[in-house]
């Protein structure tokens, strides 16, 4: 059993930079866990710090129910991949995996069945004898990854190992990661800025921002359930709308007022928790592909023009610039369209999502209705 | 930029305010470093306020390419046109182009302000001019409450602007761009290629630039060339090659989830075209160009096809075809599968749950046909 819980887990860097902030989570047996956010939410460092690279300023870390807080990283049975390959120059990929057993003292027999059985699992049998700085990218990394099983740890720990890559062998590279990781049934943690990754690798994400904690959840809930607008912008391709609104009370009944129009909430304000009053304002977040795009005016449908397109062959992103002064993109089907064609689009109520004024929590959760997004 | 020349109508000399056409072209364009080409004999036609895009996996020869247009590398042979001039033996300086570099290259000990006055330095300008341009370029990307601020405190995505702002502060007829949104995270490089998109339509610029990623190279470029090993393997607009690409390197690069490549072997059976993978048979209607097929009758061809020409059902079908599900991934609302197809991996876009090492049956509904010495495609078809 290797659960790896980080209790209250903060650091501080030199002149009060706080990297990471009263981080608590629980990673199960077996589970793999991407920690995704942007850059400088302390990602990195929290791998680190479970690693034993980094000391936590305050907090405690336990693997397996151990507290191993105040041991070094060679005593942790962690195996650790880093961004950057480190793979040892002048060695081949065989001695580079060998290395860490090398530094147990296992004798030489010994040595060569582990390293061939790791290799022959992972497939790099072939490239054994090849000087390791001189091999592809990706087989770099299956190198270090090879390193970092070979002494069979708890857990593992990968660090944006795909990033290096370029954008081919990077998907051929998660799928074969996601293959291994699966098959070797590892406790797993896995920092990541890129959400597909994520998403693929990850049993739960773990959203971090500024050295906090956001959410974690399964992929689909936090797609579908995001607890504040930060998880909702950041989780999804592409980005969620938001527009902004404020609350008003028109004939006893409770609406949102937007630019161009409004949204009658009075049901899902009795079922709120949090408290919100009149002239409120709310930001409202709609997914681009909930939106839909029609080249003529429709009823009750919002006018606006083409003011970007992107193309990707199966779909097209378009940006509209909405006669309200808002902009808003939508995903859609190709089309053909061009810059400034008029187009306008109705914005599906039940696909909204509302967060308060500070985008800190979302008002409704309206679960049932999105759950097309991932086909549950 | 002003054009002086001799109006035969007026007997004298005029100077004419135009707004010229800046086109780019490359001609026979090659570079050799030592033994090795890093482009080979290219051949390119930027036209006046297009978007170009050199799309290729690291080691093509894009930046190489960038590198020569801006001056900064002497090709070994070749020649290079901004305008209709010659430029091939001008010095960077002289050539008029602005260049945004992979890292930015932004100065950490200057502020906005000094980084957009640089540029202009020795262009012998007053100071009241100076000011308008440095004005105007910072509303245009979205920097005036900025002006007074180092690098270090921008976000991302203004050092990115800045970076540009710096590079078209001089009126450059070209504006080149290296690989401009690799160092931004995923969420921002989104947004920004709509707005380096539109600035650049705003502006009228001709830009030509270098990119590792091909959903950056669709949504950006007007138009886009394909580079592997130093060479153009098609040029076109997004539309046109995903919808046709030209060669399977081509195919591999473009499209998400990538294109599947198996092979087969074409035969024509009960008067019709028939591709034969292992035992299963799929016949083949309203193809481009029956002439490329009936040359390769019994031959070995290539058949490549994306995950959307399949359709994928959980039973078996007429023409459906058998395999296993190794795994599934779900990337943010779409679900991929990966197939063994007689011990290839093919994409399949999952539309319902299915659990790995679960039977599926696919059904290919759409082909692109290659040979398979030359990797040129031979024709689209359809299959019933």
């Amino acid at each position: 059993m290797a659960e790896i819980y980080l209790e209250n887990v903060s650091k501080v860097f030199g002149k009060g930079t706080v990297a990471v902030k009263n981080l608590t989570l629980k990673i199960e047996d077996k589970e793999v866990i991407a920690i995704l956010g942007p850059s400088g939410c302390g990602k990195t460092t929290t791998l680190r710090i479970i690693a034993g690279l980094e000391k936590p300023t305050s907090g405690r870390i336990y693997i397996g129910g151990k507290d191993v807080t105040d041991l070094p990283p060679k005593d942790r049975n962690i195996g650790m991949v880093f961004q950057f390959y480190a793979i040892y120059p002048g060695k081949t990929v065989y001695e580079n995996i060998a290395f860490p057993l090398r530094c147990r003292g296992l004798s030489k027999s010994e040595i060569r069945r582990e390293v061939m059985n790791i290799a022959d699992y992972l497939e790099i049998t072939r490239i054994l004898d090849k000087e390791a700085v001189a091999c592809h990218p990706s087989e770099k990394q299956l190198t270090a990854l090879a390193r970092a099983l070979v002494t069979h740890p708890q857990a593992l720990l990968l660090d944006e190992p795909l990033t290096v890559l370029d954008a081919d062998t990077r998907e051929l590279m998660r799928v074969k990661l996601k293959q291994i990781i699966e098959k070797e049934g590892i406790t797993c943690i896995y920092v990541t800025h890129d959400q597909k990754e994520g998403m693929s690798l990850g049993h739960r994400i773990a959203v971090m921002k500024d050295g906090e904690l956001q959410q974690v959840d399964t992929p689909s809930r936090l797609l579908n359930n995001p607890i504040n607008k930060f998880v909702a912008g950041f989780i999804g391709s592409p980005t969620m709308n938001f527009l902004n609104g404020e609350i008003i009370k028109k004939n006893n009944e409770y609406y949102v007022i937007f630019s161009f129009g409004s949204v009658k909430i009075g049901k899902m304000l009795e079922k709120c928790e949090h408290k919100i009053s009149l002239g409120d304002e709310i930001t409202i977040g709609i997914r681009p592909r909930d939106i839909v795009l029609y080249t003529k005016e429709v009823e009750n449908s919002v006018p606006g023009y083409v003011s970007g397109i992107e193309y990707f062959g199966d779909h097209m992103l378009i940006k509209i610039s909405l006669s309200s002064g808002d902009s808003v993109i939508c995903q859609t089907t190709p089309i053909k369209l061009k810059i400034n064609d008029f187009v306008s689009v109705i914005l599906p109520e039940e696909k909204y999502f509302f967060f308060d004024k500070d985008g800190k929590n979302i008002l409704f959760k309206e679960v049932e209705k999105n759950m097309h997004i991932m086909g549950e | 930029m002003e054009r002086i020349y001799f109006s035969k109508k007026w007997k004298r000399i005029c100077i004419l305010w135009v707004n010229n056409m800046v086109e780019v072209l490359l001609k026979d364009l090659t570079k050799k470093y030592m033994d090795k080409v890093v482009v080979d004999n290219i051949n390119l036609h930027i036209t006046d306020k297009e978007f170009m895009v050199l799309y290729g996996l690291a080691g093509c020869g894009k930046t190489t390419t960038l590198r020569i247009i801006a001056g900064l590398e002497k090709p070994t042979s070749g020649r290079i046109y901004i305008g209709g001039k010659d430029v091939t033996d001008l010095p960077p300086k002289d050539r008029n182009i602005g260049v945004v570099f992979e890292n930015l290259a932004l100065y950490p000990h200057m502020t906005v302000r000094q980084h957009l006055v640089f540029p202009l330095r020795k262009k012998q300008l007053s100071n009241a001019e100076i000011n308008r341009k440095v004005k105007e370029i910072a509303e245009l990307i979205g920097l005036s409450h900025r002006l007074d601020h180092f690098p270090g405190m921008l976000s991302g995505g203004e050092k990115q602007r800045l970076a540009i702002g710096r590079a078209i502060i001089k009126d450059p007829e070209v504006l080149l761009m290296d690989e401009p949104l690799k160092n931004l995270d995923a969420l921002l490089r989104e947004r920004m290629r709509m707005e380096l998109k539109s600035l650049q339509r705003q502006l009228g610029l001709t830009v030509i630039c270098a990119t590792m990623d091909d959903r950056e190279a669709m949504s950006m470029g007007d138009r886009i060339a394909i580079m592997e090993n130093g060479k153009i393997l098609q040029i076109g607009s997004a539309d046109e090659i995903y919808n046709r690409p030209e060669v399977i390197s081509v195919g591999k690069i473009i499209g998400l989830p990538r294109m599947n490549f198996i092979l087969g072997k074409l035969l024509r059976e009960q008067g019709k075209y028939c591709l034969k993978i292992n035992d299963h048979r799929l016949f083949l209607h309203s193809f481009e160009c029956e002439e490329e097929l009936k040359k390769k009758i019994n031959d070995q061809i290539i058949i490549g096809f994306r995950a959307t020409d399949i359709v994928l059902a959980n039973s078996p079908e007429v023409g459906s075809i058998e395999c296993n599900l190794v795994l599934s991934e779900d990337i943010g609302g779409q679900k991929v599968g990966y197939v063994d197809f007689n011990n290839e991996i093919i994409r399949v876009l999952l539309n319902y749950d299915v659990a790995p090492s679960k039977k599926v049956w696919i059904k290919i509904i759409n082909v692109f046909l290659y040979d398979s010495d030359s990797g040129k495609i031979l024709t689209r078809a359809r299959v019933t």
